[in-house]
C-alpha cells in the first residue's frame, strides 16, 4: 500500500514537473506534461465528437506530431486522446443521436431520449461524472496491478509469452463481432503479413517480392491508417448525406437532481467494475465494455421497460464502463508489453518510435514514464470533467462542419502523417492499397481489428515461439507441460469452445449486436 | 455497431441442380488452383508443405468441378468469395516466401513461421469458403467506384508530388520531380474532393488553401519536420 502511494506520488511529481519554456519574451517554467495531457484530452474529445473519425486513425495520424516531444510527454498526450475520445463520444450521442465513437453507440439509446425530454443537461453531467468516477478507480487499479503483474511477467519464459499472446488473440476472436472463423482468418492474415521484411535471425528478406521498400517490413501505421482511416472514409462516402438533427434547444440546468444521482450511483459502480475487468482482458476494449454494461443495467433493473425511453442508468453504466475499460487496457501493455486492442497496438508503435520497448522492464527502467503516464490519466480525467461541460456548445457547433470538408482534410493529414514517419512515398501508396483492402473487408463482413492485432503481435509471437522451441530442443509439448503456459493455452481452448457452443453463440451475437 | 454486423447466417441445405451455371463461382477456385500449382512447384513434393499445397490445389480444382457439374448455387457470396480471396492471399504468401529456408533440425528457419501462418490462413479461409456454400447470407453490397478511386488517386498524388519519385523499369527511367508540401496537399485535397457528390468547389478551394497553410504552420513551423515546401526545381530557373 505504501509503495502504491509513493509510486503515485512520483507519478504526479512527473506530471507537474516544471520545465523552462522559452516563450520568446521570457523563459517561463511551465508544467509541460500537464499541457500535453490537456492537448491530448482536447484532441481526443474533438475526434470523439466528430463521427467518422475514430481514435485508431487519429492516434496514427498524430504519431508524427509527437516525434519532437520527450517520450513521457508524447505518451501522456496519446493516452489523453484515447480516453478523451470516450468523453467526446457521449456528448454527440446524447445531443445529436450520432455516436461519435463506436464506444458510445449504446449511449444514444437512453441519452438522446433524455435530451428529447429536455434533460440533456443531467444526461451530459451524469456521463461526465460516471466517466470521472470510472477514471479515478481505473487509475488506482492500473497503479495497484502494475507492480504485481510486472513481477509475474518477469518470471515468464518464451513459452509463457507465446501462450499469453495466443490467449490474447483468442479473446480478440471471441469478442469480435460476427463469425468466429472469419475473425480467426483475419488474425492469421495479420500474422502472415507481419512476417514481411527481414528475418530477425538470418537477416534474409522475407516475402519482399524483391522490393527494397519491403525490407523493413510493412509499417503498422500504414496498415492501421489504411484499414481504419481510408476504408472508413470510403465507406462513409457511400452513405448518402445524413440528416443531423442538431438539438437547437438550449441546454439548461446541467446539474442532475438528487433522484438522478441516487439512481445512477449504483450503475456507475457496476459499470466501472465491469469495464475495468473487460478492459484488462486482451482483445476486448471499450466497445464491448459499454455494450456489456448496458445489458447488465437492463438485466438488474427493476423496471427494464424504462430502458430506451430515457433511463439515466442506461447512460451512467455504459459511459462509466467505456472509460474504465479504455484506461485498464493499458495494464497488459504496460506490464506485459502485449497490446490488448488496436489502439494499444498503436501505443506500442509510439513507444518503439521513442525508443522504449514495451514490457515489464518499462517499470524498472523508466519508472518516471510508467508512473507519470498513470498519474496523467487521473489528471486528464479531472481536466476533462472541468473543461467539457462548459465547452459542450463548441463541440455541438463543430458537428456542423460538413463531412465533404472533413474527409478531405483528414486525407491530407493522414498522407502527411504516413509520409513523415519514414519519409517514404511508398508507404503512402501502400496505405492507399490497404484502404482498398479494408473496404473489401467491410464489404465481405470481415472485422479489421483482429487483423491489426495479429499484425502487431506477429513478430513477437514468432520470436517467442522460435526461442521456446530452441530451448526445448524442438519439443512442442513444452507449451503444454509448463504450468503457466499450459494453463493459458487451456484457458484459450475453453474460451474458444465456449464461444463456439450454440447456446453461447446466440448470447454473444445478442451482446455484440443488441 | 449493429448495422455493420450481419445477422447470424441461417443454416440451409446445399442447393444443386436446376440452376444456371455460375461462371464466377467456378472460375475463381479454378484460377486459384492454378496459382496453388505454380506455388507448389517451388517445394519438394514429399515435404509437408509441398503435400499441403498440392492437396489445396486439388481441393480447389475439385470445388470448381463440383460447382460446374452439380450447378451449385452460391448462397452466401460474402463468405464464399471472402474465403477464396483469403486463400489467394495465403497462396501469395507461400509463393512469395518459397525461397526461404525451412526447419533445420529443431531450429526455425526464416520461412517456418510465415509458412505456419500462411497454412493456418489457408485452412481457416477454406472453412469460410465452405460456409459460403452451406449458409445463407446477405448479398454482396454494391461496390462504390467513385469514392475509393478518387481517395486512392488523391493519396497517390501526394506520394508522387511530395518527394519526387524515380521509376526504374527495365533500364527506362522516369523521373518525377519533387513539388513539395504545398502543391502536394492542395492536390490531395482537391483530387479527393471529387470522391464526394456533395462537394462545392468554392468552399473546397478556400478550405484547401487554409488547410495547406495550417499544415505548413503545424508540421514545418511548429514541429520542424524536414519537408520540401515549394517546387524548387521550378523556382531555380
Amino acid at each position: 500500500m505504501y509503495d502504491l502511494f509513493s509510486n503515485l506520488a512520483m507519478g504526479f511529481g512527473v506530471v507537474f514537473q516544471l520545465a523552462p519554456v522559452d516563450l520568446g519574451f521570457a523563459i517561463v517554467p511551465i508544467p509541460m506534461n500537464v499541457v500535453y495531457c490537456l492537448l491530448g484530452a482536447l484532441v481526443g474529445t474533438l475526434i470523439g465528437v466528430l463521427p467518422g473519425v475514430g481514435s485508431v486513425a487519429t492516434i496514427a495520424m498524430l504519431l508524427p506530431i509527437t516525434f519532437g516531444l520527450p517520450p513521457t510527454g508524447a505518451l501522456i498526450m496519446l493516452a489523453g486522446i484515447y480516453y478523451g475520445a470516450q468523453y467526446g463520444g457521449s456528448t454527440t450521442s446524447i445531443l445529436v443521436n450520432i455516436p461519435g465513437e463506436a464506444t458510445s453507440v449504446v449511449t444514444t439509446l437512453d441519452g438522446h431520449q433524455m435530451a428529447r425530454q429536455g434533460r440533456a443537461g443531467p444526461a451530459l453531467s451524469i456521463a461526465a461524472i460516471g466517466s470521472f468516477a470510472a477514471g479515478c478507480f481505473a487509475t488506482i487499479l492500473v497503479a495497484a496491478l502494475g507492480a504485481p503483474l510486472t513481477a509475474m511477467a518477469l518470471k515468464f519464459g518464451p513459452a509463457e509469452y507465446f501462450s499469453l499472446m495466443v490467449l490474447g488473440l483468442i479473446f480478440a476472436v471471441v469478442l469480435a463481432a460476427g463469425s468466429l472463423v472469419k475473425a480467426i482468418a483475419m488474425i492469421l492474415a495479420g500474422l502472415m503479413m507481419s512476417m514481411v521484411g527481414s528475418d530477425l535471425e538470418s537477416g534474409v528478406g522475407r516475402m519482399t517480392f524483391g522490393l527494397a521498400e519491403f525490407a523493413d517490413g510493412i509499417g503498422f501505421v500504414v496498415v492501421a491508417m489504411g484499414v481504419f482511416g481510408f476504408a472508413e472514409i470510403v465507406r462513409n462516402l457511400e452513405a448518402t448525406a445524413e440528416s443531423r438533427d442538431i438539438l437547437h434547444a438550449k441546454i439548461t440546468g446541467l446539474m442532475p437532481t438528487k433522484a438522478d444521482l441516487k439512481a445512477s450511483a449504483p450503475a456507475i459502480i457496476r459499470g466501472t467494475l465491469l469495464g475495468s475487468i473487460i478492459g484488462i482482458l486482451p482483445g476486448a476494449g471499450a466497445v464491448i465494455a459499454s455494450f456489456a454494461a448496458y445489458t447488465l443495467e437492463k438485466r438488474v433493473s427493476k423496471h427494464p421497460e424504462r430502458f430506451g425511453k430515457g433511463a439515466i442508468e442506461g447512460v451512467a453504466g455504459p459511459e462509466s464502463a467505456n472509460n474504465a475499460a479504455a484506461q485498464t487496457s493499458f495494464i497488459p501493455l504496460l506490464t506485459l508489453g502485449i497490446p490488448p486492442n488496436a489502439v494499444m497496438a498503436l501505443m506500442v508503435g509510439a513507444m518503439t518510435i521513442h525508443g522504449i520497448v514495451p514490457g515489464p522492464q518499462v517499470m524498472t527502467k523508466a519508472p518516471d514514464l510508467f508512473w507519470g503516464m498513470i498519474a496523467s490519466m487521473w489528471v486528464g480525467n479531472l481536466m476533462l470533467i472541468v473543461i467539457n461541460l462548459p465547452l459542450v456548445g463548441i463541440w455541438v457547433w463543430l458537428l456542423r462542419v460538413p463531412y465533404r470538408l472533413l474527409y478531405t482534410s483528414i486525407l491530407v493529414f493522414c498522407a502527411i502523417g504516413i509520409f513523415s514517419i519514414n519519409n517514404s512515398s511508398f508507404d503512402v501508396v501502400l496505405a492507399a492499397g490497404f484502404g482498398v483492402f479494408g473496404y473489401w473487408l467491410i464489404k465481405h463482413s470481415f472485422e479489421p481489428a483482429p487483423m491489426l492485432l495479429g499484425f502487431v503481435l506477429g513478430p513477437l509471437m514468432e520470436e517467442n515461439l522460435r526461442r521456446a522451441m530452441l530451448i526445448a530442443r524442438g519439443d512442442v509439448s513444452v507449451f503444454f507441460t509448463r504450468p503457466i503456459s499450459g494453463g493459458l493455452l487451456l484457458l484459450s481452448a475453453v474460451l474458444l469452445i465456449l464461444a463456439a457452443l450454440p447456446a453461447l453463440r446466440k448470447k454473444r451475437a445478442v451482446l455484440v449486436e443488441d | 455497431m449493429s448495422d455493420t454486423t450481419q445477422p447470424a447466417s441461417r443454416q440451409r441445405k446445399l442447393t444443386t441442380g436446376h440452376h444456371t451455371l455460375d461462371w464466377w463461382a467456378a472460375g475463381t477456385p479454378l484460377l486459384l488452383a492454378l496459382f496453388a500449382a505454380e506455388s507448389a512447384r517451388h517445394f519438394d513434393p514429399a515435404s509437408g508443405i509441398g503435400i499441403f499445397q498440392w492437396v489445396l490445389c486439388a481441393a480447389l480444382a475439385g470445388l470448381a468441378v463440383v460447382i460446374i457439374a452439380l450447378r451449385v448455387d452460391v448462397t452466401n457470396h460474402r463468405d464464399y468469395y471472402g474465403g477464396l480471396a483469403l486463400i489467394g492471399l495465403a497462396l501469395l504468401g507461400l509463393w512469395a516466401g518459397s525461397d526461404l529456408a525451412g526447419m533445420r533440425g529443431f531450429s526455425f528457419g526464416a520461412g517456418t513461421a510465415p509458412r505456419l501462418f500462411a497454412c493456418g490462413l489457408a485452412i481457416t479461409a477454406a472453412i469460410v469458403t465452405v460456409t459460403g456454400l452451406v449458409t445463407e447470407g446477405e448479398p454482396l453490397g454494391k461496390y462504390a467506384v467513385r469514392g475509393p478511386f478518387f481517395v486512392c488517386l488523391g493519396v497517390t498524388a501526394f506520394a508522387l508530388l511530395i518527394r519526387g519519385v524515380v521509376f526504374d523499369w527495365n533500364g527506362a527511367t522516369i523521373k518525377f520531380p519533387a513539388f513539395g508540401l504545398v502543391i502536394a496537399s492542395l492536390a490531395t485535397f482537391l483530387i479527393s474532393a471529387f470522391a464526394s457528390r456533395e462537394t462545392r468547389w468554392v468552399e473546397s478551394i478556400i478550405t484547401s488553401v487554409g488547410l495547406t497553410a495550417f499544415c505548413w504552420f503545424l508540421f514545418v513551423w511548429m514541429l520542424g519536420l524536414p519537408f520540401q515546401i515549394w517546387p524548387t526545381f521550378l523556382l531555380a530557373r
